[in-house]
């Protein structure tokens, strides 16, 4: 072989090895941030989409949302609904290592009674997790739960390694390099630029996942992303602004999904606090918005209007409820009524809600009160929310499960630990109404006591629902079997790269 | 080019004044039933994301343009002259210690050190008028001073000295008016800068605040529009173009005139 065909063949050769790497390799750009790897020390979105990635549950969730085997291969509940016994199939650590009941026992420990665990609401109920034998895990619970299942699916249950932790410490078990029980491994982190991530060899669902590697990529610029979704340079896109949707549709080679999501959208009048403490005047106020005018102009379409104080993605939505009707003639007279026509009132937002918050106080303005825009950054809400500083603002939340516990803890009950999304909105049977829908075991009179929470809370307007956002999320045509889940999992090991 | 830059700034000027009745709409009037809608027979220059009327926002916006750009160039040109000819005048340690605040502002990018500032005292176009008095007056400082140096040695200064004029007087009535021109000069181009580094306050969120019919802020406001609806972005920066092009005439054309002169 002479030399002038030996380097053409050596190019081929090196040409196929790169567009193969190429292919290998998914791109996901997101303007969340991965910042810490142990998975019970946050509950920010960018971290979750990554635990995901990175520790396997007991129990995952199949493309219908049902509960599957996870790393448990089957399970049992005790009759009284207080044991649950779990046995786990032959699996193995990213390092080779086996997964045995006694990692489980320790990470849902963890999770459920651990100082640092960002978010334990959903294992209040445990009374202890321990190992019987080898794959043998028993959670034993203080009550019954009825959501306990699908908790054990979310982010925060993922299963670590104890061995790896003893060994090199909490700190430094998590630092860059953790032992991983899910589909990937981390290959390569930055932090504020990438986390790479590396199919995990010993993952227990063989064959999966298909594609070998995983950049999550942050790219806070909105603009940016865009521009580099339609160069190519990214495969999915995480969050599309609704004013790009149909400029990405118009671009071959990628389009927009517009994903089913437990978001919600609200108004939060703070209850401890005048003038939004007073029923009327959260009447009025809600009648004073024409909601749907209001998600055209934000979403340009793309969400649906609310109708509850639960997403309509939760389990027990209920479909009948409506909150007052636009009414702003209405509006207006409840507050003549009262007298409480001029009431001044401040809206606290973050920069991101400038679009919603002008259309809020021109409508607000309209039947007789006076709107103050406030403008703080996140970490000032947050602080101004958890003091109750404030006298109403809007955000938005989402829920880990379909099961609407959680949510409701979060959003509607005030001792359940963040004063109903630190509104203080307070109300006993509220309360009372949470904590027996957690313990009813039976579908049909769970959905009736998240209908009468749903019912009361709206009549009281603890908050005032906006619209349902569905994730907006563009992906290259190259990418097939891509989705994030409501629980924002991505569907990774279960995707693929096609050659174009 | 000195006569279209007067005429640019003299339209601006009108724009600014005659804004209620140049503008077709109430420029902070939502509409919800023209959300997102392109330049046509009913807007002029299209509306924005709740609805509002852009060609109206870029007339309005003439007011705070020529408000911010003129009222922030007052303190800095006071200060600085003061210090400056000050230190020329006298000379010794009042020059060494003016000089040297100088030379600590001067080694830092004019808006980085404007923006920290800001930063710190928090946003707010007050913010930026203190700001801008704490660092930019060194322009004129050192301009005053170059002039107060060559004339202090100057025949009628020295006239002046030996009939017993107060050194108050004399700066005054002989150095003052006879160090004006490179300042006025200056002026000019500093008017085109403070507009500008006040609209890329308003872009930044740190400057007028939303939801004022401020360029910057409709700039900032369109931009995850700039594909779908350009025009929210387009206009107000073309404003600016326009208004900063005038005043960067004006300077040059002064500056060409007194050179003539000399």
């Amino acid at each position: 072989m002479t030399t002038d065909k030996i380097i053409p063949a050596a190019m081929a050769l090196m040409l196929s090895a790169t567009v193969l790497s190429a292919q290998d390799t998914i791109r996901i750009a997101s303007p969340n941030k991965v910042t810490v790897l142990d998975p019970i020390v946050s509950a920010a979105g960018g971290n979750i989409e990554a635990y995901g990635q990175l520790y396997a549950r007991l129990l995952r969730k199949g493309p219908d949302g049902a509960l599957q085997p996870g790393l448990a291969e089957s399970w049992e509940v005790s009759e009284d609904g207080l044991t649950y016994t779990f046995e786990l199939r032959d699996a193995k650590f990213s390092d080779g290592s086996a997964i045995t009941a006694e990692d489980a026992a320790f990470s849902l420990t963890r999770v459920s009674k651990d100082e640092k665990s960002a978010y334990p609401a959903g294992f209040a109920p445990i009374k202890e997790v321990s190992a019987v034998d080898e794959d043998t895990v028993q959670i034993t619970l203080e009550h019954a739960s009825a959501p306990m299942l699908s908790n054990l699916e979310i982010f925060n249950a993922g299963i670590v390694s104890k061995a790896d932790v003893d060994e090199r410490g909490e700190e430094g078990a998590f630092a860059s390099d953790p032992v991983t029980s899910g589909p990937y491994m981390v290959k390569e982190w930055k932090p504020n630029d990438r986390i790479t991530l590396t199919a995990n060899p010993h993952y227990w669902r063989e064959g999966l996942p298909k594609i070998q590697n995983v950049e999550l990529i942050e790219v806070s610029d909105d603009n940016a992303r865009a521009t580099m979704a339609m160069a190519g340079e990214i495969d999915v896109n995480r969050y599309v602004p609704w004013a790009q949707v149909e400029e990405v549709n118009n671009t071959d080679g990628v389009s927009v999904a517009l994903e089913p999501s437990t978001m919600l959208y609200l108004v939060l009048p703070n209850h401890d606090k005048a003038p939004f403490d007073n029923l009327t005047v959260r009447k009025a106020a809600a009648m004073a918005l024409d909601r749907e005018a209001i998600t055209n102009a934000v979403t340009l379409g793309k969400a649906e209007v609310a109708n509850s104080t639960f997403s309509n993605a939760l389990n027990f939505h209920d479909a009948n409820l409506q909150p007052p009707a636009y009414d702003p003639a209405a509006a207006r007279k409840l507050l003549e009524d009262e007298g409480l026509v001029g009431t001044e009132i401040t809206m606290m937002i973050t920069p991101t809600f400038e679009q919603l918050a002008t259309l809020l106080k021109a409508q607000w303005d309209a039947v007789g009160f006076k709107t103050t825009v406030e403008r703080v950054d996140a970490g000032l809400w947050w602080s101004n929310m958890a003091k109750g500083e404030y006298q109403v603002t809007v955000n938005w939340y989402y829920n880990e499960t379909e099961d609407p516990d959680l949510a409701v803890r979060w959003a509607l009950c005030d001792t359940c630990g963040s004063q109903s999304y630190y509104t203080n909105y307070h109300n006993e049977e509220v309360n009372k109404l949470t904590d027996e829908a957690l313990r009813e075991r039976d579908e049909a009179k769970r959905a009736e006591l998240y209908s009468k929470i749903q019912q009361i809370t709206l009549d009281e307007l603890a908050q005032i629902p906006l619209y349902y956002a569905p994730f907006s999320i563009a992906y290259a045509d190259r990418v097939k079997g891509l989705t994030l889940t409501p629980a924002l999992q991505w569907t990774l090991e279960d995707a693929e790269l096609t050659a174009e | 080019m000195f006569v279209i830059g007067v005429a640019l700034v003299l339209i601006w000027g009108l724009i600014a004044a005659a804004a209620p009745l140049l503008a077709t709409h109430d420029p902070y009037a939502i509409d919800f039933a023209a959300i997102l809608k392109a330049p046509g027979a009913e807007h002029w220059f299209g509306t924005d994301n709740v609805g509002r009327d852009t060609y109206s926002r870029v007339v309005y916006g003439a007011r705070l343009a020529l408000y911010i750009g003129l009222l922030g160039v007052v303190a800095p040109l006071v200060i600085g002259m003061t210090i400056g000819l000050v230190a020329g005048y006298f000379g010794g340690w009042v020059d060494t210690v003016a000089m040297r605040l100088v030379d600590i502002t001067v080694p830092f990018p004019f808006f980085v050190l404007v923006l920290s500032i800001v930063a710190v005292l928090g946003p707010g176009i007050e913010n930026y008028f203190i700001a801008l008095a704490l660092v930019g007056w060194v322009g004129y400082a050192r301009l005053a001073r170059a002039e107060a140096l060559v004339l202090r040695q100057s025949e009628f200064v020295l006239a002046a000295r030996t009939m017993g004029f107060s050194h108050g007087y004399i700066l005054l009535r002989h150095v003052l008016p006879n160090s004006l021109s490179p300042i006025v000069v200056y002026l000019m181009t500093d008017v085109t800068l403070v507009i500008l580094f006040g609209a890329a306050l308003g872009f930044l969120g740190m400057g007028v605040s939303p939801p004022a019919a401020e360029w910057g802020v409709m700039i900032a406001e369109g931009q995850t529009y700039i594909s779908t609806a350009w025009w929210i972005s387009f206009f107000p920066g073309l404003a600016m173009v326009l208004i900063g092009v005038g005043f960067a005439l004006i300077g040059d054309g002064l500056a060409r005139m007194l050179r003539i002169e000399r």
